[in-house]
């Protein structure tokens, strides 16, 4: 009698669970290829932007000295008095604050949140959560079959594939609970994320600029500095009698010097420079005369040294930006991927170089970069 | 109208070549020389300090796009939050089979 009247029950909760789980199963899935190469594009993101943002702490470092002592230096030159200390409390304190913001801290800080929203992207797309839970709902369904068979003193029919049932529902429930907070997650955060990779793309070009600048000071002082050796060469040709058959002729000294300075041509207003002894009236060429040509001739190949290494610095630094870049950019390519899985069937966005690969030219790039910059100082 | 980036980048760049035309020549003056230097170091600092404003506007942006990250995770929960209810409800029903066995047990001996 008892089972009579169960089973009949137990049937219709065992078809209904029967159909919400195909139901249930048909949008549960989470695009994890598409998440994975998300991941890892982001991964090597953040691993090359450790060297980019220490190059970008050091050049912003230096771009403030040097703003500060160009003040200081503006200030010694007004006529008015300067006072040591501000006359009022809110003079002091805009003098003494920091920089509101320190920038490379802010921008380690947004990639550390974005690592911490990936990780809970994963820990929603693993759904750890699911076997626990399914656990814990095939227990519970056996221990009310426990307890009713207990009250009514019978065995309860079908209950150890309604406990199984359950327990496939229970799990394709979590599962459908988690796609739902990925979507949410994705349709929240995925812009977020988007933004922050645009801010470090357009940093860039800051960055640039920073590192440009002491590289063209550098640069032009290099060139002044080689007008100003010309000059003097010249002058000492011109203003002695030819040199003895012993020393470098002027002609020689011609040839020489526009050989060392061949690499510096297009940044040398009046290269190849020319220079002609004077008449043989004037002050001979003696050993001191010698001295000074060859010193200035050896300041030329110093100088022509320190212009090429100046260049190639700048080189390294710009491919270093331009492989990051492409990674941000790929970061952003893998993540929209993902987005567009969530709406559409899987479809994998093609990446078109090896992150890896650039991930680690960046850090090589760098690194030659901080070498041109030691050999050069 | 105001001047944009490549405004800005067009005249810094201009700014440079005719700079460069006039230290790279060895038969400039010393007057000449002295007026591109002081150009220079103008030009390379109003260059610097919009680099440097550059960055801090952006990283204003990056402070508040972070934050709004940092709350979009916050509230994701990764645990179902009925694990909780279920548990209880386990050691509810597991309590009431244990009393009602002992019930049975005991109007089972007394009958």
């Amino acid at each position: 009698m008892t089972t009579n009247r169960y089973r009949p029950n137990v049937m219709i909760h065992v078809w209904s669970l029967a159909t919400v789980l195909v139901w249930i199963t048909a949008c549960t899935q989470i695009p994890t290829k598409e998440l994975t190469q998300y991941k890892e594009a982001f991964s090597q993101a953040q691993a090359a932007s450790e060297s980019v943002l220490i190059d970008l702490d050091q050049a912003k470092k230096a771009a403030v000295r040097k703003r500060m002592q160009e003040e200081r230096k503006r200030a010694a030159s007004q006529s008015e008095p300067r006072l040591p200390f501000p006359t009022n409390y809110a003079a002091f304190k805009e003098q003494v604050a920091e920089t509101p913001f320190d920038e490379i801290e802010q921008r380690r800080k947004a990639l550390e949140v974005i690592a911490a929203y990936n990780d809970v992207l994963t820990q929603l797309a693993e759904g750890k959560s699911v076997e626990f839970f399914g656990e814990s709902t095939g227990a519970l369904v056996t221990t009310l079959g426990q307890f009713a068979s207990a009250a009514a003193g019978s065995a309860v029919p079908g209950l150890s594939a309604l406990s199984g049932l359950a327990t496939t529902a229970a799990k394709e429930i979590e599962k459908a609970r988690l796609r739902k907070e990925f979507e949410k997650a994705i349709a929240n955060g995925a812009p977020l994320v988007q933004g922050i990779l645009q801010v470090f793309i357009n940093t860039l070009e800051a960055h640039y600029a920073l590192r440009e600048t002491e590289a063209r000071d550098r640069g032009l002082t290099i060139v002044r500095n080689v007008s100003r050796q010309v000059r003097t060469l010249r002058t000492l040709t011109e203003s002695h009698a030819p040199a003895p058959p012993k020393f470098m002729s002027a002609a020689k000294v011609e040839k020489k010097v526009n050989n060392v300075l061949l690499d510096m041509s297009g940044g040398l207003t009046d290269y190849p420079y020319t220079f002609a002894p004077g008449p043989a009236t004037n002050d001979p060429y003696k050993t001191l005369v010698k001295t000074q040509v060859d010193s200035a001739i050896r300041n030329l190949e110093r100088l022509a040294g320190e212009y090429r290494q100046n260049n190639n610095q700048m080189a390294a630094l710009g491919a270093a930006l331009v492989k990051y870049e492409a990674l941000l950019v790929q970061t952003r390519v893998a993540l929209m991927g993902l987005v567009e899985a969530m709406e559409a069937p899987p479809n994998l966005p093609v990446l078109a170089a090896d992150i890896k690969a650039l991930a680690f030219d960046v850090n090589r790039n760098i690194e030659e970069f901080r070498l041109a910059v030691t050999t050069f100082e | 109208m105001a001047a944009t980036s490549r405004d800005i980048e067009e005249a810094y760049d201009r700014g440079v070549r005719e700079l460069q035309k006039i230290l790279g020549d060895s038969r400039a003056t010393d007057a000449q020389i002295e007026a591109a230097e002081e150009a220079k170091r103008e030009l390379l600092a109003l260059r610097r300090n919009w680099a440097l404003d550059k960055l801090a506007e952006q990283t204003r942006a990056l402070s508040a796009l972070t934050s709004q990250l940092a709350k979009v995770i916050a509230p994701v929960e990764v645990r179902p939050p009925s694990e909780s209810v279920i548990r209880d409800i386990t050691a509810v029903v597991s309590h009431a089979e244990e009393l009602s066995q002992g019930l049975r047990r005991k109007s089972g001996g007394a009958g």
